[in-house]
């Protein structure tokens, strides 16, 4: 406190003026605050310091405004117990003055960088701005006592206040009392009697005066009606006392009310009680009739149901489409919160004229659901059968037996009794199975050019196929010769007709083919090779012209070339035909063409090379089974570059070191003579032709792996090598899984789910061939179809 | 009117007057006024975080009271 002392001869030389200064404060409170312990010589000098207060108040010129509210708090512990009845008032005085002084001055505050404020007006302006209403500037003068210069309040005492309450409770039961006497006092006692009840006189005295009493009201009651005629008023003072009359309530006034529950709901014979529903005092909708127990019923039967847990809604539910009255009904949708947006709407019927209400609308409303629902159509079509794979006997009905378009033929009867034994051949006949092949061709046979010597008539090559033979139409058979000496009939029968060509046509048939089967097998052998010879033959008298007259140039026979002479060809003795036929070839070759001898035996060569199948070389890996075949068909050709190219890697540094093994380098061992020969120990320069010269220095770090390194990571870095130890066991772990997860991070899809979902959806829908996609459904959509992805 | 002082312990204290029944948005509004940062930006706390509806005189902020400034 040695400063305030200080303060204390300044202050007093400064002089006792009451400067309207600034509210700044003595340094000394702020010490009371820091030296606690001289709390007790604070509290002694708080006295002195109020007086002092008025003469430092030209000081303070820098003292914040904070620092007085913070002032004020600690002055407020310690003075509080000192004040002085003097100090409140005349402090009261200063204080106001001094207030007015602040606000002048607290414009000036915000430059002193302690604690910025605004003045009353800057402050209202913004509230303007902000839109907020300016401050009221009255209520904390009037309080006693702010923070600053608190005020004892008054003395609350107790028991004070509790007589007060007494003395109130004491007058309002006084008052009651005296209420009531009032009102008791106008009820006779049984002691108190009449004197009319017992004296004959009194009570003549009484009845006269009552009838006087009658006859004045009368009068009056007259006199007031001329008045109201004269006004006019008298007809609607009878309109009102006649409505009161009228106004008598009866059955005829329900008309027109509702009843708030279903009709079904009254059951004949029985009695309810109905009471009007509670409403609001201002609601101004009609009455509504409900009887109380049907209600609770009704509650409860809600109740019951929603405690069953049906489901709100059923997606796939197709029935109940249709309304009661065969219309449509419409289908809103979350039509379960219906009841909670629009509210309960319950069953009500109207009463109708007299009050009564007997439910024929609706029963009638009902017959006429009930005769519209057996009129409608469902819509829903018959399920689907299982097919059957034979006909049934209704659909056999339904086929028509195409008959043959038989054409009326006028021929002579044939008497041709058929036989038994004339039918045997043609049983054989139906059970050739030859009926022929594609590759024989189509009416292509064997013993062609016997048939056609038998064949008087050209006819088209009969083919193989026997049935096709009998299909011949019949006009042929017309031409053929008729049947001689047959007695002429002008209609025969059709079938009987038909069944004589089929005959004859058989006949025919099997004398061929006995006739083809006299033939030898070994003949058949003999035309077999004599066929392959000429088709060989064919094909080489083919090449030979092709050989004789020009050189015949094609891409295989280049590689042939490239290949050379082939030592070894025909050396297995595999080529005995072939060599024999090569020599003469040759020969012929020689004799004819003499030309370019290479060429031809080239082509020698290759025309019986490629009957051989076995080669040299190795057998090339077929290209089409696949991406490693072509690969290895090209890393044998050598066309394949097998060299890795190593990627430029920026070479790290060492690796962290672990922690297990490590040597600290000892740089001051290098003190030997001959190694410190070398040091300059001389005066260095920068250069003067770098003058100029600013480089924009970057430093990059990288970890091992590539990698820019955060400048912690790298101090990170740095400070393993230069302790020579790295990280332990779960720091490093903890590392590496988080750089795994920036690994994962920057490969995950920013526009899907990790898991792909949306691919996969759009896959789905392309499948489906639907712009939706059915995430679940009944039992009845879930199929195997739908189930797979 | 009352005076209420915000200190964000960084250098920046203010000295507010305002209402008893300002709202503590309003009382945010004029501190950003002063201060120079967002009224939605600023957090005022005294052992809890005040709310932007209530009023002054519901939390009991009386004249000259500290309170802490922060920012979110």
């Amino acid at each position: 406190m040695g400063s305030s002392k200080k303060h204390r001869g300044e202050k007093e030389a400064a002089g006792t003026t009451a400067a309207a200064g600034t509210g700044g404060a003595t340094e000394q409170p702020p010490r009371h605050r820091e030296h606690k312990k001289h709390k007790h010589r604070s509290g002694g000098s708080g006295g002195s310091g109020g007086e002092r207060r008025k003469r430092s108040r030209e000081r303070g010129g820098e003292r914040g405004s904070g620092r007085r509210g913070a002032e004020a708090e600690a002055r407020s512990s310690t003075h509080g117990r000192e004040r002085s009845q003097a100090e409140p008032s005349e402090r009261r005085v200063k204080r106001e003055k001094r207030d007015d002084g602040y606000e002048a001055a607290a414009s000036s505050k915000t430059s002193s960088g302690d604690a910025s404020s605004l003045s009353i007006e800057e402050t209202n302006k913004l509230r303007a701005k902000l839109g907020l209403k300016p401050l009221e500037v009255n209520a904390i003068k009037k309080e006693a006592g702010t923070k600053e210069e608190p005020v004892t309040a008054d003395v609350i005492n107790p028991m004070a206040l509790r007589q007060r309450e007494e003395l109130r409770e004491k007058l309002a039961a006084a008052k009651e009392k005296r209420l009531l006497n009032q009102k008791l006092g106008k009820i006779k006692t049984l002691g108190e009697d009449d004197p009319w009840l017992d004296d004959t006189a009194a009570w003549i005295e009484r009845s006269r005066q009552l009838q006087k009493e009658k006859d004045l009201a009368e009068k009056r009651a007259k006199l007031l009606e001329e008045m109201d005629q004269e006004f006019g008023v008298s007809t609607l003072v009878e309109e009102e006392f006649g409505q009161r009359r009228q106004d008598l309530y009866s059955a005829r006034d329900l008309q027109g009310l509702t009843v708030e529950h279903a009709i079904d709901s009254f059951r004949e014979g029985e009695t309810m009680i109905l009471t009007l529903k509670d409403k609001g005092v201002l609601q101004e909708e009609e009455d509504v009739l409900v009887n109380v127990n049907l209600v609770d019923k009704e509650r409860a039967e809600k109740n019951v149901e929603l405690r069953k847990k049906k489901p709100d809604y059923l997606p796939y539910a197709e029935d109940e489409s249709v309304d009661d009255l065969a219309q449509q009904k419409p289908r809103s949708i979350l039509s379960k919160y219906d009841e909670e947006l629009e509210g309960e709407r319950p069953h009500s019927f109207r009463l109708e004229q007299g009050g009564t209400a007997d439910g024929l609308r609706e029963r009638e409303l009902e017959e006429i659901r009930a005769k519209l629902r057996l009129q409608a159509q469902s819509l829903s079509t018959v399920g689907p059968r299982l097919a059957s794979e034979y006909l049934t006997p209704e659909e056999m009905v339904t086929f028509k037996k195409t008959k043959r378009r038989v054409k009326k033929i006028r021929k002579k009867e044939k008497e041709v009794v058929v036989r038994a034994d004339d039918l045997l051949p043609l049983g054989d006949q139906t059970q050739d199975g030859d009926f022929g092949s594609r590759l024989r061709g189509r009416g292509r046979r064997r013993v062609s050019e016997v048939e056609e010597e038998k064949e008087p008539v050209p006819q088209p090559l009969p083919s193989d196929d026997t049935r096709v033979e009998n299909m011949d139409i019949s006009d042929e058979e017309e031409g053929g010769a008729p049947p001689p000496g047959s007695p002429q009939v002008l209609e025969e029968d059709e079938a009987e007709l038909e069944l004589q060509k089929q005959l004859e046509k058989g006949r025919r048939l099997r004398q061929l083919q006995q006739l083809q089967q006299l033939r030898d097998s070994g003949e058949k052998v003999v035309e077999i090779v004599k066929k392959l010879e000429s088709r060989q033959r064919g094909w080489e008298e083919d090449e030979d012209p092709e050989r004789k007259g020009a050189i015949v140039f094609n891409a295989t026979s280049e590689f042939c070339r490239t290949l050379g002479e082939i030592p070894t060809y025909g050396l297995a003795g595999n080529r005995e035909e072939q060599e024999e036929l090569m020599d003469f070839e040759r020969d012929e070759e020689r004799s004819a063409n003499g030309g370019s001898e290479s060429d031809g035996e080239e082509n020698i060569g290759w025309s019986t090379f490629s009957a051989s199948s076995t080669t040299i070389l190795d057998e090339e890996p077929i290209v089409n089974r696949g991406l490693a075949a072509a690969l290895l068909l090209c890393q044998n050709k050598g066309l394949l570059e097998t060299t890795v190219q190593k990627v430029a890697r920026v070479k790290a540094p060492n690796k962290s070191l672990p922690s297990a093994v490590y040597c600290i380098e000892d740089k001051m061992a290098i003190d030997d003579k001959y190694s410190r020969r070398e040091e300059y120990r001389g005066f260095t320069q920068d250069f003067k032709e770098k003058d100029g010269y600013k480089p924009d220095v970057k430093i990059e770090y990288v970890d091992e792996t590539g990698r820019k390194l955060t400048p912690k990571e790298a101090f990170r870095q740095l400070s393993h090598r230069f302790h020579g130890k790295g990280s332990g066991k779960m720091k490093t772990e903890r590392r590496m899984k988080k750089l795994d997860e920036e690994a994962l991070l920057k490969k995950m899809s920013s526009s899907d789910t990790p898991l792909g979902t949306v691919a996969l959806l759009q896959e789905k829908q392309k499948a489906q061939k639907t712009p939706y996609i059915v995430l679940s459904g009944s039992g009845k959509s879930m199929n195997a179809n739908t189930i797979t992805k | 009117m009352i005076e209420v002082v915000c200190n964000d312990r960084l250098g920046k204290k203010v000295r507010v007057k305002c209402n008893t029944d300002d709202t503590i948005g309003d009382l945010k509004k004029l501190i950003a006024a002063q201060t120079g940062t967002r009224w939605n930006k600023i957090v005022l706390k005294k052992y809890t975080i005040f709310k932007d509806h209530v009023s002054l005189g519901d939390y009991e902020i009386h004249d000259g009271m500290n309170l802490e400034l922060y920012y979110q």
